[in-house]
């Protein structure tokens, strides 16, 4: 099966700053994955990598098997739905509408006016008065009425308020029910990402520090607390990705596909959220042992 | 895609329109008054500069005085607007605003998208800008015939086909600048600032040397010579020759073997062919000799004998550009302005179908030092 997202040794520099380097993932179909990572981490350049708006400086990326944005066709197959979701402000709606249907041949009309009409926007009125949650809704419309076979969205709630976030995310994650589309999304919030991807790749400083599918990394990290004890005398499947000590207690963030059978430990379930602050406070040179998966 | 453009260009297209109507109007009304003028007034019945009463060269010279000092320098302003309002915005305000991020990732190549564009926006630029020099170069026809100064630089420029060469090139400047500065202002002011200063090269430095000039051999009189007073004596001097419609880059002073005689000579010959003049009678020091306010025809008369005496030595040598180069003119000039609209439109596609040296709109910000931000807000 090909992925929905493959890259290798991706990297790329601004000048003289690496914004992403020696990045190497795979995405497989069918998955709605969230990218998550402080600013500044280089989840938009990854993203725009992968649509083809910029080129990398180093290493390969392709998607759906494909080289990236090299025909019309490629283009096709990938919807965009870009940071702070840009809309030509003197087009109005309508016009948005036509301009989609003007440029994507496998443009379905019929869903985009019935989203249209379902979030209630004015066809005649400038994109330029829509509010921020409106403007992404028309962005998206656009982006998914182009029947794409990846969806990629580029912090497309970072701007929004709670109301029109949950609104959002709806209606993606109703789009992604209905059609066989791979998602991949990027926020600097794990709550967002939490309520709707099955896979999650962790990016900082330009490098990915974890991917994987959310349900394995949910069971196989557990948090660990009992009597203080050394990193060295744990077993060896057992991989330790966030300790604390205290005088006479050990707190442990840890990282297993074996069951954990010593008694003296308190073993408990972690939310995402730990793990990925967990990940993100690691230092740089563990990067490469902490990537999940083969 | 065409119907992308001209939804994004309409408006600019629908006043340009009106403002191109509106002027074509005023053109046609005031030009048609001309016409008529010229046509009763006996201007069409002698040529420039000589067989006119002075009263019907002034009386037709004062006709429309205000239009033809306005008609040509808007001629000159269409292109510089075009490169400006069009060329400038067409890129740099999709990568201003973040709208390139919507459209180029929508099913169509940009270099296509680019292309089109250009192609339509481009076209039409230069269909305004024939127009609005054919509109003016009709208005003048019956000044310039008049005039027959064609190589006349703000002449030259303001009529003819040229005007559609700056067009093309302002356009061009514009689309490039955008795509370099990623910024509208910036843009339309690089392209007001270059396209001014590739005008200005180009008619001091480049236009001359287009066609080689032809030379012909004038003989001595009063249009073409002239003799001063000097603290020694007096001295000959060379004015600049009218020839009609022509363009005249220089004219000395020769003798038989086409040398510059020197200013020993030129004196020796003074004073053996027109002795009278040479010892300054009736020719105050300092003043030429139609400026002597005394006995004028006296001094005409005697200008005229030293004149065609001085003609079995010396004659004017006039380097020039004759009246039929002024087709082929208005022809490389256009051609090269346009040449080099597509070398840069060449150069700015190329750049952004590589997709390289950019800057993703939305990751311009340094990583933050402060821990990032992973809870939602409640």
């Amino acid at each position: 099966m090909t992925a929905a997202l493959a890259t290798r040794g991706l990297g790329k520099r601004y000048t003289s700053r690496w914004a992403l380097s020696n990045c190497t993932l795979e995405v497989p179909v069918g998955h709605v994955a969230g990218l998550v990572g402080p600013n500044g981490a280089g989840k938009s350049t990854l993203l725009q990598l992968a649509v083809g708006l910029i080129e990398p400086s180093a290493g390969s990326v392709a998607v759906l098997g494909e080289e990236v944005a090299a025909t019309p066709a490629q283009l096709a197959r990938v919807g965009f739905v870009a940071q702070d979701t840009p809309v030509y402000p003197s087009l109005s709606v309508a016009d948005h509408l036509r301009l989609g249907a003007a440029l994507n041949p496998g443009w379905d009309q019929a869903l985009a006016d019935a989203r249209i009409a379902r979030l209630g926007l004015d066809r005649a009125q400038r994109a330029g008065t829509l509010s921020g949650g409106q403007r992404a809704q028309l962005a998206l419309t656009l982006a998914i009425a182009k029947l794409p076979e990846l969806l990629v969205l580029d912090e497309p709630v970072a701007s929004l308020d709670p109301l029109a976030r949950r609104e959002f995310l709806q209606g993606l994650m109703e789009f992604a029910a209905e059609h066989t589309v791979s998602v991949l999304l990027s926020s600097h919030l794990v709550a967002d990402l939490e309520r709707v991807c099955d896979y999650l790749i962790l990016l900082a400083e330009g490098h990915v520090q974890l991917s994987g599918e959310v349900d394995e990394l949910l069971t196989s990290h557990r948090r660990l607390s009992g009597p203080r004890r050394d990193k060295s005398r744990l077993p060896s499947s057992q991989q330790v990705i966030e300790e604390t000590h205290t005088d006479r207690q050990s707190t442990l963030l840890i990282r297993t596909e074996e069951p954990i059978i010593d008694p003296s430990w308190t073993v408990e379930e972690v939310s995402l959220e730990d793990i990925v602050l967990a990940y993100m406070g690691r230092p740089a040179d563990d990067i490469e042992l902490a990537r999940v998966g083969r | 895609m065409i119907w992308v453009t001209w939804r994004q260009f309409r408006t600019q297209a629908i006043v340009t329109l009106a403002a191109l109507a509106a002027f074509a109007l005023l053109v046609v009304v005031t030009g048609e008054h001309l016409r008529h003028v010229y046509d009763m007034s006996d201007i069409s019945r002698c040529a420039a500069y000589s067989g006119c009463a002075h009263s019907t060269v002034s009386t037709f010279g004062a006709h429309e005085r205000i239009l033809s000092g306005l008609l040509g320098p808007a001629l000159l302003i269409v292109p510089l607007l075009i490169g400006m309002f069009w060329g400038a915005p067409l890129l740099a305000r999709e990568l201003e605003t973040g709208t390139y991020r919507l459209v180029w990732t929508q099913s169509i190549t940009r270099t296509r998208w680019l292309v089109v564009k250009i192609a339509i926006v481009g076209l039409v630029a230069l269909a305004v800008a024939g127009l609005a020099s054919w509109l003016v170069s009709w208005w003048y026809a019956p000044l310039d015939k008049f005039n027959m100064n064609r190589f006349d630089p703000s002449v030259f420029t303001e009529r003819g086909i040229v005007a559609i060469g700056y067009a093309g090139f302002a356009f061009a400047v514009g689309l490039a600048a955008g795509a370099i500065l990623r910024r509208t202002l910036p843009a339309m002011a690089a392209t007001f600032v270059s396209f001014i200063a590739a005008r200005i090269i180009f008619t001091f430095w480049i236009r001359p040397h287009l066609l080689p000039a032809a030379h012909a051999a004038q003989q001595l009189g009063a249009g073409n010579a002239g003799i001063t007073g000097t603290p020694h004596g007096v001295s000959l001097f060379a004015t600049s020759p009218t020839i009609a419609n022509a363009w005249v880059y220089s004219a000395t002073i020769v003798d038989n073997a086409s040398n510059v005689p020197s200013a020993g000579r030129i004196q020796a010959l003074l004073d053996a062919r027109c002795p009278q003049i040479a010892s300054g009678a009736g020719l105050p020091p300092g003043s030429g000799p139609g400026k002597a306010t005394a006995t004028p025809n006296v001094l005409n008369a005697l200008f005229s004998k030293c004149m065609s005496n001085l003609s079995q030595q010396l004659h004017l040598l006039v380097t020039y550009q004759p009246t039929s180069h002024y087709w082929p003119l208005q022809a490389l000039e256009t051609g090269i302005f346009l040449a080099a609209a597509l070398a840069l439109i060449g150069a700015t596609v190329w750049r952004v179908g590589r997709r390289t040296a950019r800057k993703p709109a939305g990751e311009p910000r340094e990583p933050t030092a402060t821990p990032p931000v992973l809870h939602a807000a409640p």
